[in-house]
This record gives structure tokens, C-alpha cells and sequence, in this order.
């Protein structure tokens, strides 16, 4: 297997022998971690995360069930909302660059972000079965658009209205696989910081991150915010659509590993929870003793909880310091965090811990759940010291 | 149906198909050679690839649940194979077996934007239609036909030496693009997958598939322009 190191080396990158300069991650810039190749399944390297304190567009990580449709006539393209509502409404792009146009910066993340860690902390159960995201299946960024709230206030949602079944472009290839179908509360819909985004990052929406628009749910799992949507279906009861109804849930009473769960002892995932994540040093950098170096990360609660503190110990969790937050651009963008130190020589063990103003911590290890979701367990990073 | 295959930068110039493989290595485990995995390769790759069934670590009662939901959305696995299949997947793919995170890099795809493209195409074609045919056929055929169009046995045919590819009037090659096939045996075998219809791709991007598989693999027969695509429609 070959590091990333060497992969950069191989690519042309300049290889450092100390700390990897900035310069060496522009010559490495634009590279992804393939999860599952078709469809896309890529997530962004550590290093790659937060360059800006946003992840660029370019190496956003990029996931579906169906992959993008094969094409998307946008002059005929349009959001249909109908059900329970007064007025059913069929918007085109022109109609929704029309309304208020707001930004949201949020954090986007997979529910399974971190999957494949279960595997390796329930290492003799069966391991969930999924894409086995790593750190990557996450990202930061500017989502502009117009309030879910304000498109239902034109449609007038009826009395006894609760939820909305939502569903996008893409399809399945046979006609027996489940179109992705996502059902979502209406009261989550009304939240005025849910929206239809339709811009990224300040540019338009691209085509592999759900172009033209897409819901986005801030503070929420990634499966709520549909790409290339398509129809918001306003209605009584959440759908009995499979990606709902079996997919996406967790057991409302926790198990023993490896067990599964039926789907009516389970609840949708819904919001992310405290986590963080280490950009810098990633395995691969060079440390030399006695030089000064700083750890970077990233860290984000979900639901609206702002991250309060991160703690990070360099001695394996022996002791942990405060690291510095950086400001935070809204509630449901994540915040920076840093922590100066000089380094021993050999190998030194670089942990992260997070807390949330609802008194969430990270633990050592998430809890085992069939779908292996919400993993936020404090990651590790040992890295290489060498003598000065 | 959109493959979205895309290349690695680090890759060898043409991979091995999947389905030649006598045996695969797996993020610290061996698949074996042998019916299983022969059934394997044909049944799990008209949706996504074979990478996301070798990095699952499950138990016997998992692998089973999770093989009738893939029949149940449309897998082209045979019942007659399915516990042997099953069988072979808890034995080298199960929990105890070694799994490695995903470490393979790659440039990040060029991401498209399509505000100037009212009619937007997921992959742009290059003017360059050789090139062009041979990135098509990469992205949308190939992990079906194969990269060196061998196929999959009794799943998807092999386009070299095909009949219909080397056939000398390109009528059912262009037909067979625009509308997909199935149920047909094709030089005496009968295949169960479906072959989707592509005619969301472009006149030109179909002819320059067609053109890259009539002068691939040993093939040389008449190639054809977008035009008989268009009027083919």
C-alpha cells in the first residue's frame, strides 16, 4: 500500500523532509480518497478539509445512491410542491433566484462519515454494512438559496400536514431498486435556516452536488438534503418509501454489536453530533524535535449545538490542553480550532476531544448500530518525530 | 443510467477487467478463484462497482439479508447460486478477515457547472472524438463489456468479435444504444442482465462509443457518424 507520501512523490508533489509545507499541499491539491469508485463515493483527505476554514468545491466529498442523472434540462427543470397544500406550485430556477436569497454556512456530512472505524473498534462482529467512509465523508461550505419556509408559505401548507416526501432526478437503474425517497417532518422544513440551495460556495451548484438545487438541512444528516430535487410532496405521514422507511434508522434501543435491528425498532437519523477532526499533522507528516508545530482541526455539533471547547493531547490522551477556537461564521459552520506545541523525538500520539453547549463530549468509541451512523469517536493521529 | 467511472491518475494503462481476474486481493484478504466469484463479478456490477461488495466485513446471516436485497432491487444473481454465493462471501469476506480504509488517491473529477449548457450533459465530450469514444465507452460501457470489452460470463456479452459490432450494416448496434436489450442469446449464450438504453447520451457521443468498439479488441468493422444515430432515433 502506498502512503500518501509516496503517492504525492509519485505525482511530483515536493516531498519535505520535515513538516509538509503548504507548498507541497498545493502540488498535492485536488486529490480525493476513493470509497467506492461508481457511483462516486469520494471523500476529502484531512489535509484537503479546511484549507480556508471551508472545503473547496473541487474536492467537496461527492456520494449518492444513483449517481447524478445522465443529463438535466434546466430550461424544463422544476421543484413541483404539492399534496397537502393550497396551491400547488411547479418552480423553475428563474422562480427560485427570484425570491429572498439567503447563505447558510453549514457543515454537509454522510450519516455513515466514519463507518468503516466501527469495523475496526467491533473488529470480531459483523461490521455495518456500507460505504466504509473514513474521516472524509464531510465538508464546510456557503449554501445559497431561498427558505424552504418561504416556498411552503406560497403553497400554504393544509392543517394536519406534517411531513414531506421528497425526491429528486436521479433514478435507479433497474426498476426494482427504491428511488431515493426521503421523507422529512415539515416542522424541520419550516426552520428558517433549511433551504433550497442552489448556489455553493458562491458558485452555482454543480452538476455532481445536485445541480440546480438541492435541500439542505443544516445540522442534519446528508441523506435529508436530496440533490436534483425534484417533487416535495406535502402529507400526513412520514413515507413508506424504502430509503425511509428501512434505510437511515437507528435502533431506539442500542444492541449488542454485530445484531441487527428491525426497522420498527428504529428511528430516522436525524441530527449530526459532536465531532472533530485533526487536518494537521495527518500520519504522514514529518516532525522535527524541538521545532515549534501546531495541530489544526476542524469541529461542529449538530442540531443547532455550538462547540464550546476542544481539548487535544499530544501524549496518547495522558493529558489534554484547551486548543484555541477560531471564530465561527454561523451556527451550523464548523469552527477551526488550534494548539501549539513542540514536539519529542519519536513517535507522539495527537488526539482531538470536542464539547457542544448541550454538554455533549466526544467518546472513545461511538456507539455499534446496525447502519454504522453518527460515528464521532475521538480520533488519533500518530505521527513521526525525528531527531533534530 | 450514469456510470461515472472515472480514471485514476495512478492506474497502469489498461486495467485488467475484473472479470479476468483469477483471483482478487482485498484490503489484506484473497478472493478466490472459482464459480462464486465468477458469479460475483457478473451479478454486482450493473449498479456499482465491485469495490463496494469487497469492502463490507460481514457475518453469515448479514451477507445473506443483504444478498436478497440486492436480488430484490434487480441483481442479476441466480436463485440456484445464491447459497453457495452466500457461502463464499462470509468465508473471505466475514469480520475476521483483515480490512484496510480506503486509501486509493486520485484527482478529484472535474465537477461541471451548467448554467451556459441549457441542454447539460454529465460529461462534456471532448472534440476529439477518438479520445473522446474511448472515455465514453470507459465511463458507461466498461464496467459491463469489460475494459478490453471481454464481457462477463452469462451477464454481460463480450464486444469483441461481437456479431453485432462487427457487423457490417451498424443498424441493430446503433438500435441496440438507443433503446437496450435483453432476453436475446447472443452467439449461443443466453445472458440474464438488461442492457439499459443510453439514448440520454448525445448523437455524437454514441457514435463515438459505437466507433471505438467497431475498431477496438480486433474489431474493425464500418463506423458510423451522428448523424445515422440522430436519424436512428
Amino acid at each position: 500500500m502506498r502512503t500518501r507520501l509516496q503517492f504525492l512523490t509519485a505525482l511530483g508533489g515536493t516531498a519535505a523532509a520535515g513538516a509538509l509545507p503548504s507548498r507541497a499541499l498545493a502540488a498535492a491539491a485536488n486529490t480525493m480518497i476513493v470509497v467506492n469508485s461508481r457511483p462516486y463515493d469520494y471523500e476529502t483527505p484531512l489535509e484537503e478539509l479546511a484549507p480556508t476554514g471551508y472545503t473547496a468545491t473541487r474536492t467537496f466529498f461527492i456520494r449518492s445512491h444513483m449517481g447524478p442523472p445522465a443529463s438535466i434540462d434546466v430550461r424544463s427543470w422544476r421543484l413541483v410542491v404539492d399534496g397537502l397544500v393550497a396551491h400547488p406550485l411547479s418552480l423553475g430556477l428563474d422562480d427560485l433566484r427570484k425570491m429572498e436569497k439567503v447563505e447558510i454556512p453549514a457543515v454537509l456530512q454522510c450519516s455513515g462519515n466514519g463507518r468503516y472505524f466501527f469495523g475496526e473498534a467491533f473488529a470480531t462482529v459483523s461490521h455495518p454494512a456500507g460505504a466504509q467512509w473514513t474521516y472524509g465523508g464531510v465538508g464546510n461550505a456557503r449554501w445559497g438559496g431561498v427558505r424552504v419556509r418561504d416556498v411552503l408559505a406560497r403553497a400554504g401548507v393544509r392543517p394536519g400536514a406534517r411531513f414531506a416526501t421528497n425526491s429528486g432526478l436521479d433514478n435507479p437503474l433497474f426498476p426494482t431498486t427504491p428511488k431515493f425517497v426521503r421523507g422529512i417532518e415539515v416542522e424541520k422544513l419550516l426552520d428558517p435556516d433549511t433551504i433550497l440551495a442552489y448556489e455553493m460556495n458562491g458558485d452555482p451548484l454543480p452538476y455532481e452536488h445536485g445541480y440546480p438545487a438541492r435541500l439542505l438541512v443544516p445540522g442534519w444528516a446528508g441523506d435529508h438534503c436530496v440533490k436534483w430535487i425534484a417533487h416535495m410532496t406535502i402529507a400526513q405521514t412520514l413515507t413508506t418509501d424504502f430509503w425511509t422507511a428501512v434505510g437511515y434508522r437507528y435502533p431506539n434501543r442500542l444492541g449488542p454489536p454485530g445484531k441487527g435491528v428491525a426497522p420498527q425498532d428504529e428511528h430516522p437519523v436525524t441530527a449530526l453530533n459532536v465531532k472533530s477532526l485533526i487536518t494537521a499533522p495527518v500520519a504522514t507528516t514529518r516532525l522535527r524535535a524541538g521545532t515549534p508545530s501546531t495541530v489544526r482541526g476542524v469541529a461542529w455539533s449538530g442540531d443547532g449545538a455550538q462547540v464550546t471547547r476542544v481539548e487535544v493531547s499530544v501524549d496518547a490522551g495522558r493529558t489534554w490542553r484547551d486548543a484555541e477556537l477560531g471564530t465561527s461564521p454561523g451556527r451550523y459552520s464548523w469552527r477551526t480550532f488550534t494548539h501549539r506545541w513542540t514536539p519529542a523525538a519519536g513517535t507522539v500520539s495527537v488526539l482531538a476531544r470536542a464539547h457542544d453547549d448541550r454538554g455533549a463530549v466526544q467518546p472513545k468509541v461511538s456507539p455499534w448500530n446496525p447502519g454504522g451512523y453518527l460515528w464521532n469517536a475521538i480520533q488519533r493521529v500518530d505521527v513521526e518525530v525525528t531527531r533534530s | 443510467m450514469d456510470c461515472g467511472a472515472k480514471r485514476s491518475t495512478a492506474t497502469a494503462a489498461a486495467p485488467t477487467p475484473a472479470v479476468r481476474a483469477t483471483s482478487l486481493a482485498v484490503g489484506g484478504a484473497t478472493l478466490p478463484a472459482g464459480p462464486e466469484l465468477a458469479v460475483l463479478q457478473s451479478s454486482c456490477q450493473a449498479c456499482h462497482s465491485f469495490g463496494l461488495v469487497t469492502q463490507q466485513r460481514l457475518s453469515a446471516a448479514t451477507w445473506k439479508a443483504e444478498v436478497d436485497k440486492m436480488r430484490r432491487f434487480g441483481a442479476p444473481l441466480p436463485k440456484a447460486n445464491e447459497a453457495a454465493v452466500v457461502a463464499y462471501l462470509a468465508a473471505h469476506m466475514g469480520p475476521r478477515v483483515p480490512l484496510a480504509a480506503p486509501h486509493t488517491v486520485v484527482t478529484a473529477p472535474p465537477i461541471t457547472y451548467n448554467e451556459a449548457h441549457p441542454v447539460a450533459a454529465a460529461h462534456a465530450p471532448s472534440t476529439d472524438s477518438s479520445a473522446a469514444g474511448s472515455q465514453l465507452y470507459t465511463q458507461n460501457c466498461a464496467a459491463c463489456h469489460g475494459a478490453a470489452g471481454a464481457g462477463a460470463p452469462g451477464a454481460f456479452p463480450p464486444l469483441a468479435h461481437d456479431p453485432v459490432v462487427t457487423a457490417a450494416n451498424p443498424a441493430d448496434h446503433i438500435t441496440i444504444m438507443l433503446k437496450g436489450l435483453h432476453g436475446k442469446a447472443i452467439g449461443g449464450t443466453s445472458y440474464s442482465s438488461q442492457m439499459p438504453s443510453f439514448s440520454q447520451l448525445s448523437d455524437n457521443e454514441i457514435a463515438a462509443i459505437i466507433d471505438h468498439e467497431r475498431t477496438s479488441w480486433g474489431n474493425n468493422a464500418p463506423i458510423v457518424t451522428p448523424d445515422q444515430v440522430k436519424r436512428a432515433r
